[in-house]
């Protein structure tokens, strides 16, 4: 007999195994991207691999509705780059 | 390397006016509150449209349970809803959002301290890069393609910390994207094993780390196997089954709570852990968020830092700090509440608990700023003082238990109860106050012990 009563517990124990392999493959993945890019680069070839790697777990987490969070997360870079450092007056 | 721009307004505030139309017209004073708080936060129009614009996606994605596509894009769209995935979109939104706001803020101050500096090269030559992560999270970027938008959807989307991690500003996380700080001049002439040093060392960190996890998910294992109050407390089966002769006075609600919070703990250890070991396996090292086990501790503030540390630390720098931090703490508090409130999705059992906690927070805080006069400092080390901070502590310890015995088993209905209950068991009340006071003088001899290893 278990105690399974919180739901938050018991979804997250169920897709434990699932997420362990996910995390142990984007583990590998951002350990070898430094290896095969060039140095100077090799902040924006993590970044890319990382949101390649994103968008791959979010499309499988949310399905179609991937696309709402990567319509906010641009929205508000748009906006922030578009008002950020400015003062009124 | 300022964290947050000057208070200064450089321009009539439009608030203002709105304020006083208000005061005229006799408007609530919740909206007063409301338009004050925003008052607070806006320190220029940027912060305004910067807060504004994500609360207010948050609150439309909230209300709307996800922002359907056949209310986005209309009726055609419809057919996209059904392709909905595992985990619904905008649960994992909270954090998203948290992490998007400290991109743009993160971005804004980085602007206006350039400005400030008068000159960019300058400010970049002097910058050594940051080593420790309250240095990663203060210090700016050296360029503005550092917040391009490779990093910052990067660092709001990173896949391990995504779903539940500890949430990570924006530049420390860029900052570790750059990779490893080169190592200090100094070692020039150990250069080969200082540069092996740091990866061995890493990885023994993780692996320490993953035992940890393994410890914790044991005991989770252990508590949820043979002990099942968490599912006594959530179907009340105690209220229930009084009436039919089950023992639930005091003791019993007691136990419950305390189990219950185990529980808990247990729990968002273990997930909280698991991403971090995550994130730390791929190379970026997020703050730790359960700093101190739950019973380590005696008061709300120690209860702040220690339970979910890097959603405090968010809302210091993002929040306390810019509306004017511990100069104006009786008011900011509350504006934060809110937010944490309304961010939590709070039901009516846990705002009594929350509001519970608050009310307990205020006599400690009272409490903490008595202790510190100067005029106690003669006796501060003394054990006749330690002994009177144990007694207030027991106290505190006592609320704190208390609101979770509201919070988490009798709900606010109950509480009436409890409290007759508690009234009626007075044996129980000074044997538990008894335990609170020995293990509040555990707890300062602990912290002595830390403070001194730090010093030293």
């Amino acid at each position: 007999m278990q105690d399974l009563s919180d739901t938050q517990w018991r979804e997250f124990r169920a897709a434990l195994p699932a997420l362990g392999a996910a995390f142990a493959a984007f583990a590998a993945l951002a350990r070898a991207v430094p290896r095969w890019a060039p140095p100077r680069r090799a902040a924006t070839a993590r970044a890319a691999a990382y949101v390649a790697f994103a968008a791959a777990f979010l499309l499988h987490l949310h399905g179609a509705f991937a696309l709402h969070v990567f319509a906010l997360v641009a929205a508000n870079r748009a906006l922030a780059r578009a008002v950020a450092g400015r003062r009124y007056g | 390397m300022r964290t947050a721009p000057d208070a200064g307004l450089v321009g009539p505030c439009p608030l203002d006016a709105a304020l006083a139309r208000s005061g005229q017209t006799g408007v609530s004073p919740c909206v007063l509150c409301i338009l004050n708080s925003l008052k607070l936060c806006a320190g220029c129009r940027s912060a305004w449209a910067i807060w504004g614009c994500n609360v207010a996606a948050f609150l439309a994605a909230r209300v709307t349970e996800g922002l359907p596509f056949a209310l986005v894009l209309g009726p055609r769209a419809a057919w996209l809803d059904s392709h909905r995935g595992a985990l619904r979109w905008h649960i994992c939104y909270n954090l998203t959002v948290l992490r998007m706001l400290s991109y743009a803020l993160d971005l804004h101050w980085a602007r206006l301290a350039r400005a400030a500096a008068r000159g960019p090269a300058a400010a970049v030559a002097a910058a050594a890069a940051p080593r420790t992560p309250r240095e990663r999270q203060r210090c700016e970027l050296p360029s503005e393609a550092d917040y391009g938008l490779l990093p910052c959807l990067a660092h709001a989307l990173y896949p391990p910390l995504y779903l539940a991690g500890p949430i990570i500003s924006f530049q420390d996380f860029a900052w570790q994207l750059r990779g490893p700080p080169p190592p200090p001049a100094a070692a020039a002439d150990g250069s080969a094993s200082a540069a092996a040093a740091p990866t061995s060392a890493a990885a023994a960190a993780v692996l320490r780390y993953a035992l940890r996890l393994a410890a914790d998910l044991a005991c989770l294992e252990a508590v949820t196997h043979f002990l099942y109050f968490n599912s006594l407390a959530v179907h009340r089966v105690g209220a229930r089954y009084a009436a039919h002769g089950l023992a639930h006075g005091a003791p019993q609600v007691g136990l419950a709570a305390w189990w219950v919070l185990t529980f808990m703990w247990l729990k968002f250890a273990t997930i909280w852990r698991t991403t971090r070991l995550a994130a730390l396996a791929a190379g970026v090292e997020a703050p730790e968020n359960m700093v101190r086990c739950f019973a380590d501790n005696y008061e709300v503030e120690g209860f702040w830092r220690g339970w979910h540390a890097s959603y405090n630390r968010w809302l210091v720098r993002y929040m306390y700090v810019p509306m004017g931090g511990g100069a104006r703490r009786a008011l900011t508090i509350w504006p934060i509440f809110l937010f944490v409130a309304l961010w939590h999705d709070l039901d009516w059992r846990l705002l009594s608990w929350a509001w519970l906690a608050c009310l307990a927070f205020l006599p400690e805080m009272a409490a903490k700023r008595a202790a510190a006069a100067p005029r106690f400092d003669a006796v501060r080390g003394g054990a006749g003082f330690r002994a009177l901070a144990a007694a207030a502590a027991a106290l505190n310890i006592a609320g704190l238990m208390g609101a979770n015995m509201v919070g988490f088993v009798v709900g606010a209905d109950g509480a009436a109860a409890l409290v007759r209950q508690l009234a009626a068991a007075p044996a129980y009340v000074a044997a538990a106050l008894a335990a609170f006071f020995c293990a509040a003088q555990l707890m300062f001899a602990l912290r002595a012990r830390e403070a001194g290893s730090k010093a030293a």
